[in-house]
């Protein structure tokens, strides 16, 4: 049973899930999770590793499709409608959901080849239209000031922080509507971490993040929302523990378990 | 790291709970002191409070390094935000017993006769002290909810007591007072019943933590007043070892207070800490 604390309502939120399972092949790795992503807010995903957190944020662009032997059972809305539905195209999907990964994944082509990849795609070919959306999906991902003299510049040639940011940039350039960010900031520096963060807040009002994170106090910082995902039983499904606000999931957890995860004595 | 987290916490708590022991135990000899005129006794007592603010100011240092380092949430951090308050709470109790051990110093040193009637007022009034600064100990150590929702009426019993003894002040005929100094001086002793009074009121201030410790509320003395102990009991949500530990762990810290004024609950573990020898 989840524990709710002023989660968002439906009607507010950019993303809907209903008596969502999921499983890889015969093992069910998720179980009945029910929770609303408020728009334009970001929200934390937390738990031990194995708990089906990124399994679950990868299931909100069709990420795992990719994986073979994989099915998934429930209901996950975006803005009202079903992106498990029929007809629905994963790559348009991951369009409007876009992926920040771990490890920073820059395309071995310049910083400007970077951020044009996607807009490309989708038809856009004016040089003074491509220059636009490059200055100011860089502008947007805080980068502009440090490379906008070096735009040809091998985009893997950059500090890891930075490369985060530029493939932040690379996704702001096709206008995606969630962001979703799995451990975007456990292979960068301190000082890299912090320039996500604040290109993080600064997206919010815009755009929704979600964001999966082994760290507490980053979850803790930059969420309104948390949720709480954990497998209790080796081979059993992991599933929402608690879901809601930030502030009360890290000041008045409800459940044991997540008070035990967060003070660090879990298990 | 937990583990020693986890210890440095239950450390701080049980500092804070020792700190509880001495201001109680000191408020005993102040009192004393002016009630039988011992200014030997109330050197000492003015002087252990002095002992007991620079544990006070370390109690505090110790809490923030542990906020700075730890980044504490959760009860781990309500923990630390309790024991902050009540930590700054015991300072200024420890500054009420110094500013009654001075007034016994002073009642000697100036030779100012009290009607007896008074002085068995203010013997009356530390009775009732001693069992507020029990209960709210008692409240501390057990995590005991209804005992905070108790704690108002003897903290009234004080308040009673208190203003017993200045209608009584008021009705005895003026003294002879020579000059200004020595009335200030008079005044500073009659206002032994007022520390006293503060004192208890401070106590039960702290003990109101317990709710915010064990329930996450930030509850303020009118919500307290009308809460009921099944309401209360309702909220409590989870709290990590820090808040849970065995009482006994926290009666060791607080064994030297009298048995007849900290409640049967706490009276019983102090009795069990005493016999295991721990």
């Amino acid at each position: 049973m989840t524990v709710y604390r002023n989660a968002p309502e439906a009607a507010q939120s950019a993303i809907t899930v209903k008596e969502f399972n999921f499983w890889y092949g015969d093992f069910h790795a998720l179980t009945d999770v029910n929770l609303n992503i408020a728009k334009n807010k970001i929200t934390a995903f937390i738990g031990p590793s194995g708990c089906g957190k990124s399994t679950f944020l990868r299931c909100m662009n069709r990420m795992n499709d990719l994986i073979e032997g994989t099915r998934n059972e429930g209901t996950m809305e975006l803005d009202g409608s079903n992106i498990y539905a029929e007809g629905v195209d994963p790559v348009d999907l991951r369009r409007r959901v876009g992926m920040i990964f771990q490890q920073p994944n820059p395309f071995p082509k310049s910083i400007y080849e970077n951020v044009a990849f996607g807009p490309r795609l989708q038809g856009v070919t004016s040089k003074s239209d491509l220059d636009d959306i490059v200055e100011e999906s860089l502008k947007r991902a805080n980068l502009w000031k440090e490379v906008s003299n070096q735009l040809s510049k091998d985009g893997l040639a950059l500090s890891g922080g930075q490369q985060q940011r530029l493939c932040i940039a690379r996704v702001l350039a096709v206008q995606p509507d969630v962001l979703l960010m799995d451990e975007p900031c456990s292979a960068i520096d301190p000082t890299s971490v912090q320039k996500v963060e604040d290109l993080m807040a600064e997206l919010a009002p815009e755009m929704t993040i979600i964001i999966v994170t082994h760290n507490m106090q980053q979850a803790a910082r930059i969420s309104g929302h948390t949720a709480f995902f954990l497998q209790e039983v080796a081979g059993e499904p992991a599933t929402l523990i608690e879901y809601g606000e930030t502030d009360a999931i890290f000041t008045t957890p409800m459940d044991k378990r997540t008070e035990d995860y967060i003070t660090g004595r879990f298990g | 790291m937990r583990k020693l987290f986890s210890s440095q916490l239950i450390e701080a708590r049980h500092e804070m709970l020792s700190i509880f022991e001495s201001i109680d135990l000191t408020l005993h000899d102040a009192v004393t002191a002016f009630v039988t005129d011992d200014m030997e006794l109330a050197r000492r007592a003015k002087k252990k409070t002095y002992k007991i603010d620079a544990r006070c100011a370390n109690l505090e240092a110790v809490c923030y390094n542990l906020i700075a380092t730890q980044s504490p949430v959760a009860s781990d951090f309500r923990l630390l935000q309790t024991i902050i308050y009540i930590d700054f709470n015991l300072q200024r109790m420890s500054d009420k017993v110094r500013r009654i051990a001075r007034a016994a110093k002073r009642k000697v040193n100036n030779d100012i006769e009290f009607p007896a009637e008074m002085v068995a007022l203010i013997e009356q009034e530390a009775a009732s002290v001693y069992q507020v600064l029990g209960s709210t100990v008692a409240a501390l150590v057990n995590n005991d909810l209804a005992a905070v929702l108790a704690l108002s009426e003897e903290d009234e019993a004080v308040h009673g007591a208190y203003q017993e003894f200045f209608r009584v002040f008021n009705r005895t005929e003026t003294m002879e007072v020579a000059d200004d100094a020595q009335m200030d001086d008079f005044r500073r002793t009659v206002m032994v019943s007022r520390y006293l009074d503060r004192i208890a009121n401070i106590a039960m201030e702290s003990a109101y933590r317990l709710v915010f410790l064990l329930t996450g509320q930030r509850w303020g003395a009118d919500d307290i007043a009308d809460a009921d102990e099944e309401e209360l009991e309702s909220m409590r949500i989870p709290s990590g070892e820090g808040v849970t530990l065995d009482p006994v762990s926290d009666a060791r810290y607080v064994s030297a207070l009298a048995p007849d004024e900290v409640g049967s609950e706490l009276a019983a573990l102090i009795a069990r800490v005493g016999t295991d020898g721990e």
